[in-house]
């Protein structure tokens, strides 16, 4: 089998996303990743805003061990200092694990925890060239080299709706020289700034994966539209709303409709403008993953 | 000028400190306390008629000129040296330095009436801006001449980061411009964009472990 990294960029490639979650028991992660179909990977990321969930590594090896499906294991500088990110990283790579989201992560202050400690010993930017650095090099930071061989792949998350736009450009560009394999952007619906993005970002020659967030209902697409760089197309809102008015199944697959007839146009008019592929992420809704693979096959 | 920021404990809090002691002395500080309107002469006076309120014996009272050298404590506190004596407790109104030089030049038991909370740059007086926390390692040679540490929420060396909604910082909220934001406005202004492309090493975190010293 091909590994990701290796076909990333060379066609339209669709993975998934799952969050890890304050739980013990893998159970239901596994199976939303399962009913995600034929993703060629699958991200294992932090929900935004919840502090304390399973590690999203251990996360990661099990998903590969139970679905054996490649992961990509979100990393935060937020709570780890370099040693903690190390331990991880290694540990990671006893699982299988190779591809890393590196993230500066959210601030603890604006989480469900905000008296914790928020640590960013290092930053995304410093987490990558640590990456790099033991990938390349079988060394950390500080020198001491690792038994063993590592070889990393390491993305982080852009943000196309960023503003002002240049100095995101410019930080991605940063990153990108420090080995930067891949970009995954932050979700959002604006085709614009996706395409705009695109075209500034392409000189930097790293493939880009756009992101995109499928919405369980219409408080789902409120609650989201509260975030000032957010815009959930009123379309979408008006079809959730629709489907609130039904009951039971119906109601649930009146939902997922919305979704997949959405985001099917969505991610047509984005193919073939020089995005690596589609990171979808349904939190709740996996199944709209599969489902919506299957429809942009036919 | 740059000063030590403070501001009161609450009542609640300080009344609890208090609870074992009856016997107490006051000591207010008359550099930075005093600009800051925290531990000057009238806060004090106030402060002693709260104790009393509460039932407190109040022995003396005095702003000391700066608390935090133990010269001028041993030297000002020789004024009242029977009332310390006899006291149960200092109740200092003053930064964290203060409260402890009190500590060392009295060997009494001390209180803190104030809590500390950073090194600021003087707009006027009544505001008051973080703008250094004294980390031992400056990084305004690589910043614009402008504190990543102490403006960047998460205190990143290489932003913006996630959290920069408008040029905001999302986690302070629309009051703190992203400094990393500012940082590149700096740069471009003098056609320097390129400076923005350096990664700042991890800072090493050894410099400051434990209470820091200077001795010549």
């Amino acid at each position: 089998m091909l590994k990701l990294m290796d076909v990333l960029g060379k066609g339209f490639t669709l993975i998934g996303q799952v969050d890890s979650a304050r739980t013990v028991d893998m159970g239901a992660i596994l199976n939303a990743v399962k009913s995600m179909g034929n993703v060629s990977a699958v991200i294992v990321s932090e929900p935004r805003g919840m502090l304390g969930v399973a590690n999203t590594v251990v996360v990661s090896g099990l998903v590969k061990k139970e679905t054996g499906k490649e992961v990509i294991c979100q990393l935060t500088c937020r709570d780890r200092n370099r040693a903690a990110l190390l331990s991880d990283v290694l540990a990671a790579k006893m699982l299988g694990i190779d591809s890393f989201l590196v993230t500066d992560g959210g601030h603890p202050k604006i989480s469900d925890t905000p008296q914790a400690m928020a640590v960013f010993d290092l930053d995304s930017a410093q987490l990558v060239q640590m990456l790099r650095h033991l990938s390349e090099k079988g060394e950390t930071l500080a020198g001491h080299s690792i038994v063993g061989k590592l070889n990393i792949y390491v993305g982080t998350m852009a943000f196309p709706v960023a503003s002002p736009i240049e100095v995101e450009v410019k930080r991605l560009e940063r990153m990108v020289g420090l080995g930067l394999n891949f970009m995954v952007t932050y979700p959002t619906f604006n085709i614009e700034a996706l395409n705009r993005f695109q075209s500034e970002t392409k000189r930097l020659g790293v493939p880009v994966i756009v992101g995109v967030r499928m919405l369980q209902d219409v408080r789902d697409a409120r609650r989201l539209n509260e975030d000032p760089r957010v815009t959930v197309p009123p379309e979408l809102i008006d079809s959730l709303e629709k489907a609130e008015k039904l009951r039971g199944e119906e109601k649930a697959n009146a939902r997922l409709e919305a979704n997949i007839s959405f985001f099917e146009g969505f991610i047509e008019s984005i193919k073939g403008k020089g995005f690596a592929g589609c990171s979808i992420y349904a939190p709740g809704i996996e199944q709209a993953v599969s489902q919506l693979a299957s429809r942009l096959q036919a | 000028m740059s000063l030590i920021i403070t501001v009161a404990k609450s009542d609640e809090e300080v009344k609890r400190a208090l609870e074992p002691y009856r016997n107490i002395v006051v000591v207010g500080c008359g550099t930075c306390a005093t600009i800051c309107r925290t531990g000057g002469e009238d806060q004090v006076k106030e402060m002693v008629e709260k104790l009393m309120g509460w039932g407190k014996n109040v022995l003396a009272s005095m702003v000391v000129e700066s608390p935090c050298d133990v010269r001028i404590d041993r030297r000002d506190l020789r004024r009242i040296e029977d009332e310390v004596k006899r006291a149960d407790a200092i109740l200092v109104m003053s930064c964290g330095v203060g409260v402890q030089a009190v500590g060392e030049a009295s060997g009494k038991k001390v209180l803190a009436a104030l809590d500390t909370i950073f090194l600021g740059e003087v707009e006027h007086i009544g505001r008051f801006l973080e703008r250094c926390r004294e980390c031992g390692m400056c990084v305004l040679n690589e910043t614009e001449g402008l504190c990543p540490i102490v403006l960047c929420a998460k205190g990143l060396m290489n932003g913006p980061c996630e959290d920069m909604i408008n040029g905001k910082c999302g986690v302070v909220g629309d009051e703190a411009d992203c400094v990393w934001v500012k940082v590149w406005e700096r740069m471009k202004s003098e056609g320097r964009e390129e400076d923005f492309l350096r990664v700042n090493p991890p800072l090493d975190r050894s410099v400051k472990v434990g209470a820091a010293k200077v001795v010549w």
